[in-house]
């Protein structure tokens, strides 16, 4: 959502090197914020959550006190979004409202401000590339354009026709020392090189799951090139203690 | 700095906020720790303010004004349009001084340097995004963006945003309120106003950042009788008023200071005409009244004094209309009592709901002078005498005052829904029930209020279960055992009701139980709420029939805006004549119209639920050949032959301040003494006792709030707005399409 | 004004003495040489203080019809579309609208025409007293509209986030 704003601010700035300033386009935010109703997403669907998931929602419910009970909808919406297919529609946000209690367009307010609420159906892998500032320097516009080709040409944004992948531009995750990365679901992909990700992708396109984590070899973040520093076995508990210690 | 929350919608102790050093200090001893008084030094001036205040309230009370566009005096503070920057000494930033508590000897300049070029830097960023379509906007002339830009605002824009402005999809809220949201400066006051005052909890934001956005996030209408205000909150021009879109500007408008008499509470309005025609009415602010709500009946029924209007006075010649001259006309009618054969009680006087007190006065005055007592008001059992009686001022006023509502800790509403019956008023039963642990019953035909209830039942037989104690216990009645200063709101539709007698019983019953809680010299609990302005001046003015002349069989019927009336009510061989404003039903019943003035066109006394008498004023000129109500009757006296001894506003006055000085004294409330009320109440007891239950379930003598009277029948806006909420129509101006139009993730 | 209007006036004006004090009617009557006949009635009425009232009209030569019209003496309330409370701490005072000769459409331009020279006329005091005063020495009947005292609550932003004990009955948004 707006994680995608730089990339379709770059494209019309270039293409407004041509123009004049006055004709200057009308901006559209590129999500709607208000809820159209369509035949896969309106109130009428029914959405429930599952026995598991019920419980779940209660023992989170459980976390805070009686009477804030609205301070769970971030949790529930989480829970009806994994469980409604990656995405939260309508009725899962009115079926969370009913749950706490709570006005409905509290939830709307809720789901509509954090991007990770996806409000539209998605793809079974849902891939999200970083391009903030480190991932940038690292390469990930060539990431996202390996996505993006091994995905059909599809652009950021869309679902490949299939409905296996959706991919989308997403602001830093917090893997900038593994820079740069995606996320495919849960689980990050790092030190991507062009090829290893049309490996992971192809990988998700058989169905199977790659190994997650750095795709270089390395392990974690640590330094490629070798520890540094602290490169002794670091002594275990009880090393270096009296006797009676150890 | 803890403070006790239900504190918020207390007034405070020393009654205006804030007052300048110099005025007198309150001694040590008499302060409570709690509302302990600060000072702090704006502009250089020392100031007092309560404990507890934010610092853009104790700017105001040094006299400096801030410009704002977030913070309202009567809405939660939200801190956000940043535009109320001031500088506080040793504070390394400029502070919003909505969102900051006022602190003991705090320094503050509002007019420095710093604080002009951080408001000029917020301004920058509010109008990066603000279209400049003034010259087409309705708020034009009248937007805080507008005039404070002219102070705050550059004159040219270093923000080259190539891709345009922000756009935003308008929103359709009803047939009342117009959106342009693109004009939107996310102040949110309409959010707030609409989830604190209105209790309309689908209007809120969504989306983040430079998308967010004010809506209902799924197509909804916010269907509020409060929702026209969300008109006068928004300091831009992205809520508008949809009757008045492009009509006028302010300041081609002449306002004049008013009172509303569609209900009963007497909302203080100003109305904004220009030439012949009022363009629209704009609450004006009085604590003791309306705050600075009034419902949207009050606010857009205006359009209904154009149509349907009698301009002259009419004669039916055999089954029709005949337009006559006021002579003819006044002849007539002194023909048509003398051809009837009407003598004593066989006139009748029938007071309508938008009678005003003078041609009360004027009508009873005459219809005495011809010997009769027969004056009965226009509602069911209005014939009867009123089951209350009419001796005691506090058997049929609401006594606690509107104000004190907020006091109550317990409240019983019986047989009335005051989110229809006084819109306003129950905007302060929500904004009590949401500050203060306050608990409601509620006996009647379930209703949606604004605020949460405990339903004991539906009829007479509910309440006698109550009064006798044998209800199962619950919050309400722990609540109400323990108040202090409980509440009884009794509806008027109680004393229409087949069981009036058994249900004043009752609470006569009641308040003597307890009547050391109840009828207090500070505390009067036991309420009636009228629902229509004309009912406390009636009854003030003793406008009843006498038991004989209540069994009397009419010849000669005046109805005064009487226009609720049963036709078969009335004998077809009686002589009919109505005075009125509009061609409603009491026209179609009458022998002769007489044109009389609306209430935007007269100067006239109203008289609301709490007997507080207001002095509205004429804002246009009557239409025609209409004239003044009482003139009309004071003319009429001439030609049947009882004159009435006034023949000015002011010697009509006198003549009111005869019957009743309270009548006069205007724009305050006289309290009965707690000796004298529980007198009253005492009267009911012995005059009901022994009345049967027929346990008829109560009923809402309001089911369509937006048409109630000849005004609101008459008007266009009134009707879309009947379609819209009321039964859920398609009202005619949505053009959202029905095709099917999905969002991209 | 004949003679006996003004006796009946002045009566009138002493029987509403008692409630001057919230609102007042009167009528100049600075101009009648006849005292005001003392109303007996066991009600103490306190005395009006002497005020030396000049009437102006006698000079300034305005129509003697402007009399019959009474003026309202008021402070306009702020405007509730905006925040700004300007102009409100001035009186005003105006004449009431001259009934069927106020305003007509005019037929050829459509124009509000009016026969009302005084609707336009607003005039504006720094106190009630100068307005009364005013409004006597004019020798005009006058209506003064109390002030109405603005009862705002100490606010607070904190208040958004105090901890409630029991069940919520709002769920704050922005």
């Amino acid at each position: 959502m707006l994680s995608r704003l730089p990339k379709c601010l770059a494209t019309t700035s270039r293409a407004a090197q041509r123009r004049f300033i006055s004709t200057t386009p009308q901006r559209k935010s590129d999500a709607l914020f208000v809820h159209r109703d369509t035949t896969y997403n309106n109130p009428k669907v029914p959405f429930e959550f599952s026995p598991e998931n019920s419980k779940r929602a209660q023992e989170i419910i459980a976390r805070y006190p009686a009477q804030y009970k609205k301070a769970a909808v971030i949790p529930l919406l989480d829970l009806g979004q994994r469980q409604n297919k990656g995405w939260t529609s309508i009725s899962v946000m009115n079926y969370v409202a009913n749950l706490l209690e709570m006005p409905p367009m509290r939830v709307y307010e809720v789901a509509t401000f954090y991007t990770m609420f996806n409000r539209e159906p998605i793809g079974k892998n849902f891939v999200q590339v970083c391009t903030t500032t480190p991932c940038m320097l690292r390469g990930s516009t060539e990431i996202l354009n390996t996505v993006c080709q091994q995905l059909g040409g599809i652009k950021p944004g869309e679902t490949t026709k299939d409905g296996k992948f959706t991919v989308i531009e997403v602001e830093c995750q917090g893997a900038c020392s593994n820079a740069p990365m995606l996320v495919v679901g849960d689980d990050f992909y790092e030190d991507l090189t062009p090829e290893t990700t049309k490996k992971v992708i192809d990988a998700f396109a058989r169905g199977e799951k790659p190994k997650p984590g750095p795709q270089s070899g390395r392990h974690t973040s640590e330094n490629s090139a070798g520890f540094t520093a602290l490169t002794s076995k670091p002594y275990g508990p009880g090393e270096f203690c009296s006797p009676e210690f150890q | 700095m803890l403070r006790i929350v239900s504190s918020v919608s207390r007034p405070s102790s020393t009654g205006i906020l804030g007052k300048v050093a110099n005025t007198g200090r309150r001694s040590l001893a008499s302060s409570s720790a709690r509302n302990a008084d600060i000072t702090l030094t704006v502009d250089g001036k020392e100031v007092t303010v309560p404990q507890g205040s934010a610092l853009i309230q104790a700017c105001e009370a040094a006299g400096a004004t801030i410009p704002r566009f977030c913070y309202h005096d009567r809405l939660a503070i939200a801190g956000n349009c940043r535009m109320c920057l001031v500088e506080v000494e040793r504070s390394p930033k400029p502070v919003a001084s909505c969102a900051m508590p006022a602190m003991p000897g705090a320094k503050v300049f509002t007019n420095s340097p710093l604080v002009h070029e951080a408001r000029e830097g917020v301004m920058e960023f509010l109008l990066a995004n603000h279209p400049l379509d003034c010259p087409i906007c309705d708020q034009g002339g009248e937007c805080d963006l507008q005039d404070q830009s002219m102070r705050y605002g550059s004159d040219r824009s270093r923000f080259h945003e190539i891709t345009g402005k922000r756009a935003v999809e308008n929103k359709d809220l009803g047939p009342l309120v117009k959106t342009s949201m693109t004009r939107c400066i996310q102040c949110t006051r309409c959010v707030r106003f609409a989830n604190e005052v209105a209790g309309v909890e689908e209007l809120g934001t969504t989306g983040r950042g430079n998308d967010m956005q004010i809506g209902t996030y799924v197509e909804k209408t916010m269907d509020s009788e409060l929702s026209g205000n969300i008109v006068d909150l928004c300091p831009v021009g992205a809520l508008t008023s949809k009757p008045y879109a492009y009509n006028a500007r302010p300041w081609e408008l002449k306002s004049t200071e008013s009172v509303d008499p569609l209900d009963a509470v007497g909302s203080n309005i100003r109305i904004d005409s220009r030439g012949v025609q009022v363009m629209r009415i704009q609450p004006k602010t009085n604590d003791d009244v309306n705050e600075e709500w009034i419902s949207d009946k009050t606010r857009y029924a205006y359009d209904g004094l154009k149509f349907q209007r009698l301009t002259t006075p009419l004669v039916k010649q055999g089954d029709r209309f005949v337009a006559a001259t006021w002579e003819d006309a006044l002849t007539a009618i002194a023909d048509g009592l003398a051809a009837s054969g009407a003598s004593s009680n066989e006139i009748q006087a029938i007071a309508g709901h938008l009678a005003d007190t003078e041609s009360l006065v004027a009508l009873k005055d005459l219809a005495n002078r011809l010997n009769s007592d027969n004056l009965i008001l226009d509602q069911t059992n209005g014939h009867l005498p009123p089951v209350h009686g009419v001796d005691v001022r506090s058997n049929y006023l609401f006594n606690a005052t509107i104000p004190s509502v907020e006091e109550a800790d317990a409240i019983l509403l019986v047989g009335t829904n005051p989110r229809h019956e006084a819109a306003v008023l129950n905007s302060r039963i929500r904004k009590s029930w949401l500050h203060t642990p306050l608990e409601i019953g509620f006996i009647g035909e379930r209703a949606d209020t604004t605020y949460g209830y405990e339903f004991l039942g539906a009829d007479a037989n509910a309440l006698e279960t109550f009064v006798s104690g044998k209800v199962a216990d619950s919050a309400f009645l722990r609540k109400w055992k323990a108040a202090k200063k409980p509440l009884v709101i009794v509806g008027s539709a109680i004393s229409e009701h087949p069981d009036a007698a058994g249900v004043y019983n009752a609470l006569s019953k009641l308040v003597e139980q307890e009547k050391s809680r109840l009828v207090t010299p500070e505390w009067n609990g036991f309420s009636v709420l009228q629902r229509v302005a004309s009912r406390a001046a009636a009854y003030d003015i003793g406008f009843t029939p006498s038991r004989a002349a209540s069994q009397t069989k009419p010849k000669f019927i005046y109805l005064l805006n009487a226009d609720e009336v049963d036709p078969k009510s009335i004998p077809s061989d009686a002589f009919v004549v109505y005075q009125g404003h509009h061609g409603d039903l009491g026209a179609q019943l009458a022998d002769v119209c007489l044109p009389g003035s609306a209430y935007t066109e007269k100067g006239t006394t109203w008289v609301n639920t709490e007997g507080r008498a207001q002095l509205g004023r004429a804002a246009v000129s009557p239409p025609g050949a209409s004239r003044e109500d009482w003139k009309i009757i004071r003319a009429l006296s001439e030609v049947v032959g009882a004159p009435l001894p006034y023949s000015d506003a002011l010697e009509l006055r006198d003549r009111m301040w005869e019957i009743s000085p309270s009548l006069v004294r205007y724009d305050v409330t006289e309290k009965t003494s707690s000796g004298i009320a529980l007198a009253g109440i005492n009267a009911i007891r012995e005059r009901t006792a022994g009345a049967k239950i027929g346990g008829a379930a109560f009923k809402k003598p309001i089911t369509n709030f937006y048409q109630t009277d000849p005004i609101s029948r008459a008007s266009v806006t009134m009707a879309q707005c009947t379609r819209a909420f009321t039964k859920g129509e398609n009202y005619g101006f949505s053009e959202s399409s029905q095709t099917e139009q999905a969002a991209f993730a | 004004m004949s003679l006996l209007r003004a006796c009946v006036q002045a009566t009138a004006a002493c029987k509403r003495a008692p409630l001057q004090c919230v609102s007042t009617f009167g009528r100049g009557m600075a101009n009648d040489s006849i005292p005001a006949p003392k109303k007996e009635s066991s009600e103490i009425v306190a005395p009006e203080p002497v005020r030396e009232v000049l009437v102006a009209d006698a000079i300034s030569g305005a129509p003697s019809q402007l009399r019959h019209r009474p003026v309202r003496i008021y402070q306009p309330t702020r405007n509730t579309m905006q925040s700004g409370p300007g102009k409100s701490e001035r009186w005003r005072l105006d004449f009431d609208i001259l009934p069927g000769g106020s305003r007509w459409e005019n037929p050829l331009m459509g124009y509000a025409s009016s026969a009302d020279y005084m609707q336009g006329t607003r005039l504006s005091f720094r106190s009630k007293e100068d307005a009364i005063h005013f409004a006597e020495k004019q020798g005009w009947d006058y209506f003064v509209q109390p002030e109405a005292t603005k009862r705002i609550p100490p606010k607070n932003y904190s208040e958004n986030f105090v901890y409630k004990p029991h069940k919520l009955r709002i769920m704050r948004t922005k």
